[in-house]
């Protein structure tokens, strides 16, 4: 310690000593609380702690922006996820009825989608995403997952098949009046949906029979085809002019194709 | 000069410590006025000028935050002579006049200073004052890594920042 360091030493921690003692014993422990420029403190305080509170609030934002980010990216892939879950859900009610039809019908089942659907002036025709590699063959039948007439493949190549609609006018199929003895011919008559010919006037069918084929051609029998929406009989003609609404609606993308 | 530069680091710690740590960040109790004077102490040693300035800042300290008349100083001079013993006893030399800079061992001296003017100061106001600030609060602190990671940075930094003025120091000094 140099330059009267030792000395100052002593004599500071002295005075101290005796200033505590003094305090402690004679002002009986006053206490240093002189709170100086306390109101200008206070309000540096004040400005200060508004600062804080302000980048808390910044930092709030910018909590409650990340997680909107967050939470919009969740809603995002829970949508994905139900969008993934409705296509399982629908393809497994989809199986569970070829599973059913496949059983009944006690023929091999393959199941497609329809993804593409020509509605043209000269043929009805669909595409399905199965073809030879699936075991598709042409001539099979193919059917809706209810067990509802679509139509026929036509051609296949190796990935998807081509079918010939029931509406269209090279489509033929043997069929009944279901619970009726009626039965006949029906084939397809674009937008009139299909004709049933060879009807006898003598033979009693109205509209409304549900007509079902019979399994006298290459199709299964107990497919439902359509329903007869218009009569026109004629005593001076020989067949009557029986009109079908096809049963199967085009809309529903999933079918089924029966090996034959 | 330059000890205007340690006047106005004072001020800045006094304001540090008892409004804008407290406002900004929340943190009541950092300690950062008693680091600054034992870092002082570590930094330029005890000579007359240092213990002048030490015991006018640790009075103005504890009459800023209204603790007990002299339990700051005399703590503080506790940490002195603590040095004292030190530099006598001890290879140990203030930062400012080490032939090798050694910022981890003056830190650590630091720290036990630091330590001695914690005790000296709640031992103070517990006997002398019958204040209720227990030694267990001394040891409940040093038990908290954050808290001590803490005071050592700011002993590091203290030590760093009054060490860098050591060449016109010796002008004044």
């Amino acid at each position: 310690m140099k330059n009267g360091g030792t000395k100052l030493l002593v004599t500071v921690t002295i005075v101290a000593a005796l200033l505590i003692f003094f305090n402690v014993v004679v002002l009986k422990r006053v206490r240093m609380a002189y709170a100086p420029a306390s109101g200008e403190r206070a309000s540096l305080f004040n400005i200060a702690g508004q600062v804080h509170e302000f980048f808390g609030y910044v930092a709030m934002w910018h909590d409650l922006a990340q997680k909107n980010k967050d939470l919009t990216s969740a809603l995002q892939q829970n949508l994905v996820d139900k969008a993934a879950l409705e296509s399982l859900k629908t393809e497994n009610e989809s199986l569970r009825k070829a599973l059913g039809l496949s059983s009944t019908m006690n023929r091999e089942i393959i199941a497609a989608g329809i993804f593409n659907l020509d509605l043209a002036p000269d043929g009805y025709s669909a595409l399905i995403n199965k073809g030879s590699k699936d075991g598709v063959v042409a001539g099979d039948v193919v059917v809706s997952p209810d067990g509802v007439l679509v139509g026929r493949i036509a051609a296949v190549s190796d990935g998807s098949s081509h079918i010939t609609l029931s509406a269209d006018p090279s489509f033929k199929i043997t069929v009944s009046v279901l619970g009726g003895s009626v039965s006949g011919i029906a084939h397809g008559a674009l937008s009139d949906g299909m004709t049933l010919d060879l009807i006898v006037q003598a033979d009693d069918i109205k509209e409304g029979d549900v007509l079902v084929s019979t399994g006298d051609d290459m199709s299964p029998a107990g497919l439902v085809v359509g329903t007869v929406s218009n009569v026109q009989a004629s005593d001076t003609q020989l067949f009557k002019k029986v009109k079908v609404r096809p049963a199967f609606d085009p809309k529903n993308g999933r079918v089924l194709v029966v090996k034959q | 000069m330059n000890r205007v530069f340690i006047v106005m680091l004072f001020a800045v710690t006094v304001t540090l410590e008892g409004i804008i740590m407290p406002a900004l960040f929340g943190i009541r109790e950092n300690f950062l006025t008693v680091i600054f004077l034992v870092a002082l102490i570590v930094t330029y040693g005890t000579p007359a000028w240092v213990l002048g300035y030490g015991t006018v800042m640790a009075f103005i300290a504890e009459w800023f935050q209204g603790f007990y008349p002299g339990s700051l100083v005399m703590a503080w001079l506790l940490a002195a002579w603590a040095w004292y013993v030190m530099t006598e006893f001890l290879s140990i030399q203030p930062f400012r006049e080490s032939p090798r800079t050694n910022i981890i061992g003056h830190t650590i001296a630091g720290l036990v200073l630091f330590s001695i003017v914690g005790s000296g100061f709640i031992g103070i106001e517990y006997l002398l004052y019958d204040r209720m600030i227990t030694p267990a609060v001394l040891v409940s602190i040093s038990r908290m890594p954050r808290i001590a990671l803490f005071i050592a940075a700011a002993f590091a930094a203290y030590i760093m920042l009054l060490g860098s003025r050591r060449r016109q120091l010796f002008r004044y000094g």
